[in-house]
Order: structure tokens, then sequence, then C-alpha cells
């Protein structure tokens, strides 16, 4: 499930949204905590749904939070 | 080390299901090769087997998994998906080298040269089958939980 192919900023948008904590933005998207420190270390990439409610607790566009960088 | 409740509640599962493996198989074996199923000992095992895992299911939920586990997100469906699937591959390769098994015993029995596998034997070898898949699938939802 390791995936280094798909780099996000999750980490980054945390803190510069008052310093939210990755329970708060579990309980927000749905998930386990453990989901986003696996999300945040790119070790786990999102499904779609979860992709776009993230973007949607950060209000940004989904590109701006997810980067996709073959190797 | 970050560990979910759900992911104890698996590592529980995979100490209480190895031990008791161990102890089973090795306990009946000794009963002179896994021939005697309807016995006074093979009861005791199997007696001995029921209070090991329940004692240890006790101590290791009461110290390990007071946790409730959340609600199953994405990532807990997919590992248990993966888990799953690893399970029934094991499965299938151990059924499949039983029945060759007793297919090549049988042979051996046509030309004399040995004696066919009777029932409690073949039973075992189910048992070992059905053991060592559920040790897979858990070992594969460990290592997808660790891995991330």
């Amino acid at each position: 499930m390791a995936n280094h192919v798909i780099k996000n900023k999750i980490r980054q948008l945390r803190f510069e949204h008052e310093q939210m904590t990755q329970s708060a933005l579990a309980s927000s998207v749905g998930v386990t905590r453990q989901t986003i420190l696996s999300l945040e270390a790119c070790r786990y990439s999102p499904s779609l749904e979860l992709a776009f409610r993230i973007a949607q607790v950060f209000q940004v566009p989904l590109e701006e939070i997810f980067k996709y960088s073959p190797d | 080390m970050d560990i979910s409740a759900r992911e104890k509640s698996i590592w529980i599962e995979f100490i209480i299901t190895g031990a008791v493996s161990l102890y089973y198989f090795f306990a009946s074996y000794m009963l002179s090769g896994w021939a005697q199923i309807a016995s006074y000992e093979m009861g005791i095992v199997v007696r001995n087997v029921i209070i090991f895992s329940m004692i240890a299911s006790i101590i290791l939920y009461g110290l390990f998994g007071r946790e409730t586990p959340e609600d199953k997100d994405e990532r807990d469906l997919a590992i248990e998906s993966k888990g799953n699937a690893c399970g029934y591959f094991a499965l299938t390769i151990l059924c499949g080298l039983l029945v060759a098994f007793i297919m090549l015993s049988e042979g051996r029995v046509l030309l004399g040269k040995a004696s066919a596998i009777n029932g409690p034997v073949a039973m075992h070898l189910i048992l070992i089958a059905l053991m060592i898949s559920a040790l897979f699938k858990q070992a594969s939802q460990l290592f997808h939980y660790r891995r991330g």
C-alpha cells in the first residue's frame, strides 16, 4: 500500500488552518487518525471521495493538495 | 508506535491463533501420531485449547484491548480485503497440496507401498490449512497496517 507516486500537502494545510489536529481532520472527513497519519506520510493514497472531502475541509482545489508524480 | 485499537485487536488475535495452533498440533501429534481422535487424551487437549484461548483473550484484551475500535474507514476495509485475499490464497494452495498428497498416498496404496491416509490425519491436515490461512490473513493485515 506504500505509494510515493501521490504527494500531498495535508500537513502543511492543517497548520495553516488554525493548527488543526490530525484527529480533528480525521473526524471532519470520516476516517481514523491513523489514516490521516498514513496520508501525510504518503504511505497511503486516498480514494477520490476522501480526496474531495479533504479538499472541501480546506476549501482549496484538489490539485493544490495532491500532486501526481510518477517515478 | 502509533497503533489503532483495531490493529491492537488483530495483534491479539494473531498471537492467540499462533499460540493455540502450536499447542494444539504439537499436543495432538504427540498422541500416537494423530490417530487418537476419539480418546480421553484428545479431549484433554481440546479442553486445554478452549481454556487457554479464553484465558489468553481475557488477559490480552484486558491489558491491551480496552479501547473500542472505531468504525472501519476506507483504509481499514482495504487492508481487510488484502488480508482476506492473502488468507484465501494460502488456503487454496494448502488445500491443493492436501489433495495432491492424498492422491499420491492413494497411488502408493495401490502399489502396495503405503497405507491410506485415514480420517483423523486428513482432519488434522485440513485444520492445519485453516489455521495457517488464518495466520496468513492476520499477518498480511498487520504488515499493511505497519507499512501504511
